[in-house]
């Protein structure tokens, strides 16, 4: 009995240990982000363009139909969620501003993120746990490439600049599957409808969702590449490391969501 | 120069996985210009020294030291400024999958302050020495295991530095281009004076190159001989040893 009871409280521990090691490997992550983007601002020439384009069309523009889809989709489903109630009270004009508030700081880049974190982050994570098993990172490392810098660094650039982007259309996406239920279920008029969102949404609405994209994508890729370093070298390390790489990926990606929310409207 | 100068020192090496103990209380020295083989059986822990010699693993216990700087307390600089100073051949190739055989090369060139022009003409001078010219464009999955080996010897000797450090570097080569490798090794030595610490299995090429042959026992988990590949033929101790040189009994010494 007492040594079924410590297993647990190791087992525990030991859990416990490796989420705090996590987040200090994150920490550390972070600050050789930093140092990279200092060092490359120092010499642009250092910089791999080429990968940056590449993983900015890989993370963004192959991602653009799915992203447009779901959001308009999440659109069409408050909208009908909405009309329901709002039906009740007479008030179906206030669909729009339902749906637009929640898609423009909230569910626009929440959807974004998962969708990239299912897309880039486990892609990130399968291709550095791959190079690990191929021991190219030992081979960058004595090259004396810093793998960091090599590897993750194009990966959160390409992923900052596109996320945000990616995030208005998937907010342009929403707004138009509201705009569906309000026009064709509600027969509200077309003018009606777009003058009551755009009256609903302020600018600084529109820029919470980016400010929130702008972390998702750091989070990201952060979380992508640390996994894929940290992959074991072997196939089923690979295969965990991008499974790990979206789980840990979507948990941060809410916890900071919720951090982000209670602060920027309390 | 001193001919008999240290370029490596091993001092009562221990590596282990975890709790696992690879091998125990290695203690042996690599002199500068020197072929140093390293042999043992598949599994023994080749690999996994070759990584603690260039600094990837870090030892449970013991010290190295290359050109007399340690290669275990080191910190990230210096650890680097080491690394920089030699090449490695890594068992698999470790050619970078998203880089042509080229920009493998060019990776390892980034560092330096060649213009344009030389570093292309040090690819080209590489490839054709391990006969892969005309391949430069060829991506990595396009190519054999043995031409991958090959590119990965190129790109280790990209810099000519004075240390190299091979693993298998012959596995997966034709007989004729095994040679071929060997002679290239042996030019490197009498030529420019390279120091080279190579794991491999194949017998001729020990006898042709080798000045010195480390045996790595699995059984005892240590070293279990040292020295030059005639000589241990004919005087060594260990039974196994004298087997392996003689080419002999080792499928009886398997079963
Ligand atoms: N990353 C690792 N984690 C745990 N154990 C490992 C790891 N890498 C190797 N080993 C173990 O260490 C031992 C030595 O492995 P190593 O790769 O050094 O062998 P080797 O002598 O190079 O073999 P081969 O001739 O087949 O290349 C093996 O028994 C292996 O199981
Ligand atoms: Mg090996």
């Amino acid at each position: 009995m007492s040594s079924r009871f410590s297993e647990i409280v190791i087992d525990a521990g030991n859990k416990a240990y490796n989420f705090l090691d996590f987040l200090k490997q994150l920490t550390i992550f972070a600050g050789e982000c930093v140092f990279s983007l200092l060092r490359a601002v120092k010499n642009p020439k250092s910089v791999k363009w080429m990968d940056i384009f590449y993983y900015m069309d890989m993370c963004g523009r192959e991602a653009v139909p799915i992203v447009s889809l779901i959001c308009f989709l999440m659109g069409l489903i408050l909208g009908f969620q909405a009309a329901i109630q709002l039906h009740q009270f007479g008030t179906d004009i206030y669909v729009a501003d339902l749906v637009g508030l929640s898609i423009v700081k909230e569910l626009g880049p929440l959807m974004v993120g998962i969708i990239c974190c299912g897309r880039a982050g486990s892609a990130f994570a399968a291709e550095i746990g791959t190079m690990k098993v191929n021991e190219e990172i030992d081979a960058l490392y004595t090259m004396g490439h810093e793998p960091f810098r090599f590897l993750a660094f194009p990966k959160v650039v390409a992923m900052v600049l596109v996320m945000p982007l990616l995030t208005i259309i998937g907010d342009i996406a929403g707004v138009l599957g509201g705009y569906v239920v309000g026009v064709f279920k509600l027969g509200l008029p077309t003018a009606a409808y777009i003058n009551q969102s755009v009256n609903a949404i302020y600018f600084t609405d529109i820029l919470e969702g980016l400010f929130k994209s702008l972390v998702f994508a750091i989070n990201i890729s952060f979380v992508g590449c640390l996994q894929g370093l940290q992959s074991k070298n072997d196939a089923q390390g690979v295969g965990r490391a991008a499974t790990t790489a979206v789980v840990n990926g979507i948990l941060f990606l809410i916890i900071a969501d919720t951090i982000i929310t209670v602060l920027l409207n309390s | 120069m001193n001919p008999l100068e240290k370029i490596i020192k091993v001092c009562d090496l221990t590596m282990a996985y975890g709790s696992r103990t690879i091998m125990e209380d290695l203690n042996f020295s690599i002199n500068k210009g020197e072929i140093f083989i390293i042999l043992g059986g598949s599994g023994c822990g080749k690999s996994t020294l070759l990584k603690h010699l260039i600094g990837l693993y870090e030892p449970h216990k013991g010290e190295i030291l290359i050109r007399d700087k340690s290669i275990v307390t080191a910190d990230v600089e210096e650890k680097q400024q080491i690394m920089k100073s030699f090449g490695v051949l890594y068992q698999s190739g470790a050619l970078f999958g998203s880089l042509t055989l080229a920009e493998n090369i060019l990776v390892v060139l980034e560092h330096t302050d060649l213009t344009d022009a030389e570093k292309s003409k040090v690819v080209e001078e590489k490839l054709e020495i391990v006969e892969l010219k005309g391949y430069e464009e060829f991506y990595p999955s396009e190519i054999s295991g043995g031409m991958k080996k090959r590119a990965g010897l190129a790109r280790a000797m990209a810099l000519n530095p004075d240390l190299l450090f091979f693993d298998e570097p012959s596995a997966g080569l034709d007989p004729i281009s095994s040679a071929n490798l060997d002679k290239t090794i042996l030019k490197l030595k009498n030529e420019l004076g390279t120091t080279m610490v190579i794991v491999t299995h194949e017998l001729d090429s020990i006898y042709s190159i080798a000045d010195k042959v480390l045996f790595l026992d699995k059984e005892t988990k240590t070293m279990c001989d040292l020295g030059h590949p005639e000589e241990l033929r004919k005087n060594s101790k260990n039974d196994f040893v004298r087997r392996f040189l003689n080419r002999d009994g080792m499928l009886r010494q398997e079963n």
